[in-house]
């Protein structure tokens, strides 16, 4: 790989590896955004790593979770709920919990 | 509540690499602890985030119950390297298919894979995934980051290891 010690404008390769994610998800600083857009400017690797870091990213995001767990793991909560509610006078806060 | 929930919570242990089983097992401890400590709920917010919070936790005690917690930590620039840092792009296909993700995620260690399934899977606000996971706003962030860059070099076919 190149020089990790290589600076182009204000940083190193290896000082914009920290900020990769935060550059990702805009949770960055406007000053610090416009640093690293500097060096990918002008670093075809570290631009060509953020690339495929972004397309990660994205597809985590596009990743459904399926609510899960059937009828039967339903049952079964909601009977050990029920238990648990029949074995107290009351249960310790309101009766929102719908068992 | 339990009817409108507990399908997500169980996506979510199983997505965190709970098998059937223990989904299921920390399902129960999850509602059971949300319904004894149903008072320090704070109305007004939603219950998903306390919720999710409460099932980790369960699942968390289940797994410490069988194994120790891996120990072994890794220079961001090391991870970077096998992340493919500096290296020609060759994995570009695998960073966008569904099923290899999903072998990827299972294969991270587990703090690593609760941030990323709670961050970018299920997209619960920073603050929140912070507040749920016991951890800073700066280590949940460098958590997220270690996992993605983790995910990446076992997408480009590097080693399966304990983080």
């Amino acid at each position: 790989m190149a020089d990790p010690n290589r600076r182009i404008g204000t940083l190193r390769c290896r000082d914009l590896m920290p900020h990769l994610g935060g550059y990702v998800d805009h949770e960055i600083s406007a000053e610090l955004r416009e640093a690293i857009d500097a060096h990918l400017e002008g670093c075809p690797e570290c631009a060509d790593f953020g690339s495929e870091y972004a397309r990660l990213v994205d597809t985590l995001r596009s990743l459904s979770i399926p609510e899960d767990g059937d009828d039967s793991v339903e049952a079964r909560l909601l009977g050990r709920l029920g238990r648990l509610w029949s074995a107290s006078d009351r249960p310790p806060g309101d009766d929102s919990t719908g068992a | 509540m339990v009817r409108r929930h507990y399908g997500a919570v169980y996506g979510l242990l199983r997505s965190l690499g709970a098998d059937d089983a223990d989904a299921e097992d920390a399902l129960q401890e999850c509602f059971v602890s949300a319904w004894r400590n149903a008072p320090s709920f704070r109305g007004g917010e939603s219950a998903r985030p306390w919720l999710f919070a409460i099932a980790r936790n369960a699942l968390r005690r289940l797994h410490r119950r069988r194994a120790g917690e891996p120990a072994r930590t890794e220079s961001l620039d090391s991870l970077a390297v096998g992340a493919g840092w500096g290296q020609p792009a060759r994995a570009t296909a695998r960073f966008e298919a569904a099923e290899e993700i999903r072998w990827a995620l299972a294969h991270l260690p587990e703090g690593e894979r609760e941030v990323v399934v709670m961050r970018d899977l299920l997209g619960v606000e920073g603050k929140e995934t912070a507040q749920a996971l016991g951890l800073s706003l700066a280590a949940m962030k460098s958590r997220l980051h270690r996992g993605r860059l983790r995910l990446m070099r076992l997408l480009r076919g590097g080693e399966v290891d304990d983080g």
